[in-house]
């Protein structure tokens, strides 16, 4: 029944229908039982009582014959005994009593019957009268019970009904003993038909179905529904024969019942089973029990009416049950069900949806109510929320664009000085948010002299971002001024200082450092002490620490020197990396930074900056940046040799390519020729040579140059003028003169050459000229390819 | 005398079912004519055997043509054999002794005796064992003395002589054809035949227990009862007809005994299509009595069907007929003697 489930309608009908239809059933089944008990009663109490009327009718009509015939015994005792006066007096009897059938006067055996004139005399009513016979068999009479019994009991009595020949009719008689001198001189009787008997009793209202039924005090069945009974069979005899065990039950209990003057009871009927009520009297003159037979289907016929008109009410009631059932139902699910097409309606971005217009103040009115409001508010929320949505997409497209503008003014240009051979220099800022608050700068002061900034303001967003492009300017702008990195912190400290208001500071580091000297000259206005990864090892910069900027004017600030070893590597780094959490608010460290510092070498300074940065992520783990991440790195590397093997000392080589010790290398090392090519528009057969002897060269260097796992920088550098091309390949692998390797000897056939040597021979033959300088434990190679002056088409 | 239980039926069956033989009253019978079997009394389970033999052919197997005739109150059966109106009757001993004894032994219309069927009494005097006014009981025959007796008068010398043995002196008076009288309360002890108005008392209300029976055969009063008869002359005309039709009787009986139920059902259909007012359960007992009363037990109680000589000299004792009842060979027929074969 899912469907009762979906719809509240039906529920809230069924529920009224079933709650009011159970009571209205129960109601009704309560008074029907009531009144199937009173008309019960009722009707019981009908046959009773016409079994009493039946049995009172029959003994007065008994007690008016006995009347009657002992009138007439007195009279005919007193009167002379002749024909004449018996038949007149017969007559007379039945003439003046309608009732009695017949009626006879029998002179006792020893009477004298030839003065009297007749033996037996008897009158009975015939269709046209009353007519007089004299008995055709006296002998016969004085053995009948009618003469019989009041002779000998010589008293009168009532016989039991018996079939008269001479009249051929079944009668019962009341027979007088006429006693003179307590002598029997006469009998005198008065018959009643049972015909008139049965007539009587079936003029009675017994219904359709009832039937009268008579049994003798000895229990002979005189009057009975059926027929082939009468005169035959006895209550006993019956149960003497009955066929079923049931059948002899029911008759006993029938048998017994009757002993009792009146009654009723119910008994199955003998055969068809079915149940019939028996209600009896006596007829207290003869002892005969008068009863009527009624089918239980005609006593509760009326009760069976009864049950049909009351589920007809029944139903009628709850027929009409419907109608108010399912209008107080509707009047729920009415508006409910408009309600939910407004709420579509909303859903759908209709406002103007109409809502149910009835005007209720109950439940349903409220919720009406409710969602009216409801629907208002949302009005007014959605065109905050767009209003504040556009604001919201203003600003950050706004800060998209400052965001895009601050790292405008960083220098992103990397490798930033590539004419500077041996200047590594790497820089990263990682903003925790669109616009932040670290800076780096880094800048040539002039040939020989490099500018580099690293800072950062306190707090974070527009605010920090501001005033950190405020810094950053104001401190290169000093710096170019001042070229002291001291004396520039003073003085941006006082010019930030100035005005303020907000309270922000920058903590900065910042350094000049002199390329030929190698000497950093540097001062920390309370950063982050830089690291030193120098021959391996790492140590923290440590400088007397300073005020940072912006904070207070009038402050001094102190400069401080060190000399860059060859090789050694600076980084500058802000608190963004030291302070990085992870999930378990653990931090990152100057420890850990060290740690990797040296556990890890890079070889290049951005392969160190993205380490960090890669190490930094790994660190946090997914936890979110709470602050920027700035790192610079830089290496200086002297190779003021470089370029002295291939005699271009004080050139800078038009190209510079590092790579390092893997295979892997190669394909850059092809772009980077493929690059050149391009730009210097070498003749292809010049960069497909080029490509072929690097590419040998490379993989000789790689596969056999190092003893170890270590990563090595292989350096490339090449010098391009119109007629001649010179590459310098450096390495700092074992040292291997190319030019100084025996000619293989092309004469052996091939299984029996030594490994190695062809490519050799191949790139000697290539080039127009290789030469070999091992210098600073480093290899130097130089290839030299003339290009033809014809110009390629 | 001859009883049933007589209630009131429509007995204009019984008056057609007498017009033909009413015919037949005038004209004596031919040889060549249906054997005509009148009956003691109504159709009734007494006489099943011969209903049975007329059915199941043992007439007409013997080479007979039998018919059948109902007796009734107003016809007595011996009468017409010897008015030679019957062939054969059904006929009590008593009665018909009391009969032989008024004629000459050896006359021709003197009835023979074929076939004893009875010969285990079955007549009683039942009392009210509190008496008629139910204060005054009657366990014996000494109780008898001074009471009320109603007494069929065919066996009023027997039930005389039963008095006379116990030493004791009722109020006698005639009994005829119903119990009414006893019912009433009007006496306080009446004749019956144990196969019919023992039984009907019962079937009309009195428990056995209310009753006292003096079983005259448990008393030593014996007195055979139903047996076939014929004109003594018609005998010595046609013995081997006569014999024939005994046989095929006693077959019949025999028949009956071995299919009561058979025997019931042909009884019923007599009993019905003269519309008497008998009940089925009262035929049951009668018939199951009068078998009782016609097959003895064992060998040595009676001769089926036959009437021993001491029988025939007691009844006649009891009857009081001593003397002037014709010679035992006179009277019973060889059949009757020794028996059929």
């Amino acid at each position: 029944m899912a469907f009762i489930k979906r719809s509240l309608f039906l529920r809230l009908a069924l529920l009224i229908l079933g709650g009011a239809g159970l009571v209205l059933l129960a109601l009704i089944s309560l008074n029907h039982f009531d009144m199937r008990r009173q008309l019960l009663a009722d009707q019981r109490q009908l046959y009773h009582a016409l079994a009493d009327a039946a049995a009172a009718r029959f003994d007065l009509n008994l007690q008016q014959v006995q009347q009657v015939v002992e009138e007439a015994a007195i009279l005919f005792a007193h009167q002379p005994r002749t024909r004449l006066g018996a038949v007149n007096l017969l007559e007379q009897m039945l003439r003046r009593h309608p009732e009695l059938y017949g009626s006879a006067i029998a002179l006792a055996p020893q009477q004298d019957t030839v003065d009297a004139g007749f033996r037996i005399l008897y009158s009975w009513r015939t269709t046209d009268g009353i007519s007089t016979i004299d008995r055709s068999n006296p002998q016969q009479d004085y053995q009948s019970d009618w003469f019989y019994l009041p002779e000998q009991l010589r008293r009168p009595v009532w016989t039991d009904p018996y079939f008269d020949a001479d009249v051929q009719t079944l009668m019962v008689t009341y027979c007088v003993p006429v006693l003179v001198d307590d002598q029997l001189v006469a009998v005198i009787t008065g018959d009643l038909s049972l015909a008139g008997l049965r007539q009587r009793l079936g003029a009675l209202e017994l219904g359709s179905q009832g039937q009268p039924m008579l049994v003798s005090q000895f229990g002979r069945i005189i009057l009975h529904p059926r027929p082939n009974w009468e005169h035959r069979e006895t209550l006993h005899s019956l149960i003497e024969a009955a066929a079923s065990d049931r059948d002899r039950a029911s008759l006993e209990q029938l048998r017994n019942a009757l002993r009792q003057p009146e009654g009723g009871l119910r008994f199955l009927q003998i055969g068809n089973e079915r149940p019939a009520w028996l209600y009896f009297a006596t007829a207290n003159l003869t002892g005969w029990k008068i009863g009527f037979i009624i089918p239980e289907q005609q006593i509760l016929a009326p009760v069976v009416v009864l049950a049909i008109k009351t589920t007809l009410i029944s139903l009628a009631g709850l027929l009409l049950l419907l109608l108010p059932a399912f209008t107080i139902a509707r009047t729920i699910t009415r508006p409910l069900q408009k309600l939910c097409g407004c709420a579509e309606q909303l859903a759908g971005g209709n406002f103007a949806a109409p809502l149910p217009t009835e005007r209720r103040s109950d439940e349903i009115g409220r919720l009406i109510d409710a969602f009216g409001q409801m629907r208002v508010d949302l009005q007014n929320h959605i065109q905050q929320l767009t209003a504040t949505t556009a604001e919201k997409e203003k600003i950050a497209s706004e800060l998209a664009i400052a965001r895009d503008i601050q790292h405008s003014i960083l220098p992103k240009l990397f490798p930033p000085f590539p004419q500077r051979a041996g200047l590594d220099l790497y820089a990263l800022l990682e903003s925790a948010r669109e616009v932040g608050g670290d800076l780096y700068d880094f800048a040539l002061l002039d040939d020989d002299r490099l500018y580099l900034c690293i800072g950062d303001v306190s707090g974070k967003g527009v605010p920090a971002s501001l005033f950190m492009a405020v810094g950053k300017t104001l401190l290169k702008s000093t710096m170019q001024t001042l070229q002291d990195p001291a004396r520039t912190l003073e003085h941006v400290n006082n010019e930030l200082a100035q005005g303020n208001d907000s309270c922000m500071f920058i903590t900065a580091f910042c350094a000049l450092f002199d390329l030929r000297s190698r000497e950093l000259l540097y001062a920390n206005a309370g950063h982050n002490p830089p690291v030193i990864i120098e021959e391996g090892q790492t140590r923290l910069l440590e400088a007397a620490s300073c005020p940072p900027l912006a904070a207070l004017e009038g402050l001094s600030y102190h400069n401080q020197r060190l000399t860059l070893a060859d090789g050694a590597r600076l980084l500058l780094y802000t608190d963004g990396v030291t302070e990085a959490m992870n999930p378990q608010q653990q931090l990152f460290g100057e420890a850990r930074l060290c740690q990797l510092l040296q556990s890890q070498p890079a070889r290049t300074a951005e392969g160190c900056v993205s380490s960090i940065a890669r190490a930094i992520r790994q660190f946090a783990n997914g936890a979110e940046q709470s602050d920027d991440i700035t790192l610079l790195c830089l290496s200086y590397r002297d190779h003021a040799a470089a370029g002295e093997t291939c005699g271009h000392n004080s050139q800078s080589p038009t190209s510079l390519l590092v790579l390092t010790n893997h295979l892997s290398e190669l394909p850059r090392l092809v772009a980077w020729l493929e690059e050149l090519h391009r730009k210097l528009a070498w003749p292809l057969e010049v960069l497909q040579q080029l490509n072929l002897v690097l590419e040998e060269w490379l993989v000789n260097v790689i596969s056999y140059a190092f003893d170890d796992t270590q990563l090595h920088e292989i350096e490339l550098r090449l010098w391009h003028r119109p007629d001649q091309i010179r590459l310098e390949v450096c390495d700092d692998g074992r040292p291997f003169d190319p030019t100084a390797q025996p000619e293989p000897d092309l004469s052996l056939p091939i299984e029996q050459r030594p490994i190695g040597g062809l490519g050799l021979h191949f790139i000697l033959n290539s080039l127009d000229e290789v030469r070999y300088q091992r210098q600073g434990g480093r290899n130097q190679v130089c290839f030299v390819k003339q290009l033809t002056t014809t110009v390629n088409s | 005398m001859f009883t049933s239980s007589r209630g009131p039926g429509p007995l204009i069956a019984l008056l057609l079912a007498m017009l033909p033989a009413a015919l037949f009253w005038a004209t004596p019978l031919q040889a060549a004519q249906p054997l005509r079997l009148v009956l003691q009394w109504e159709h009734q389970a007494q006489f099943a055997g011969y209903y049975v033999a007329q059915e199941l052919g043992y007439y007409a197997e013997e080479g007979l043509q039998v018919e059948i005739v109902p007796g009734g109150p107003a016809i007595d059966a011996p009468t017409l054999v010897e008015n030679g109106e019957a062939d054969f009757c059904s006929a009590m001993l008593a009665p018909v002794l009391a009969r032989q004894a008024e004629i000459p032994a050896t006359a021709e219309r003197g009835l023979v005796l074929l076939l004893q069927l009875i010969n285990r009494s079955t007549l009683t005097l039942v009392a009210w064992k509190n008496g008629a006014d139910g204060h005054s009981p009657i366990h014996t025959a000494a109780d008898l003395d001074d009471r009320r007796v109603s007494l069929w008068p065919a066996f009023a010398t027997a039930y005389h002589q039963f008095f006379a043995r116990q030493g004791v002196r009722p109020q006698v008076v005639p009994q005829h054809y119903s119990l009414s009288l006893f019912l009433r309360r009007g006496v306080d002890a009446c004749s019956a035949m144990l196969y019919n108005e023992y039984h009907s008392l019962l079937q009309q209300g009195v428990s056995r227990d209310e009753l006292t029976l003096f079983d005259f055969h448990a008393l030593g009063f014996y007195l055979p009862e139903d047996g076939l008869y014929c004109r003594r002359g018609f005998y010595q005309q046609q013995p081997q007809r006569c014999a024939a039709f005994a046989r095929a009787s006693l077959r019949g009986w025999q028949t009956a005994r071995q299919q009561p139920q058979l025997a019931l059902d042909l009884v019923m259909r007599q009993v019905e299509a003269a519309n008497l007012p008998v009940n089925r359960a009262h035929m049951a007992w009668m018939l199951q009595q009068v078998l009782q009363a016609i097959f003895a037990p064992d060998d040595q109680a009676w001769p089926t069907g036959r009437l021993r000589p001491a029988d025939y000299t007691g009844a006649g004792t009891l009857l009081g007929l001593s003397g002037r009842l014709p010679s035992y060979d006179a009277f019973v027929t060889p059949e009757a003697r020794h028996g059929l074969h």
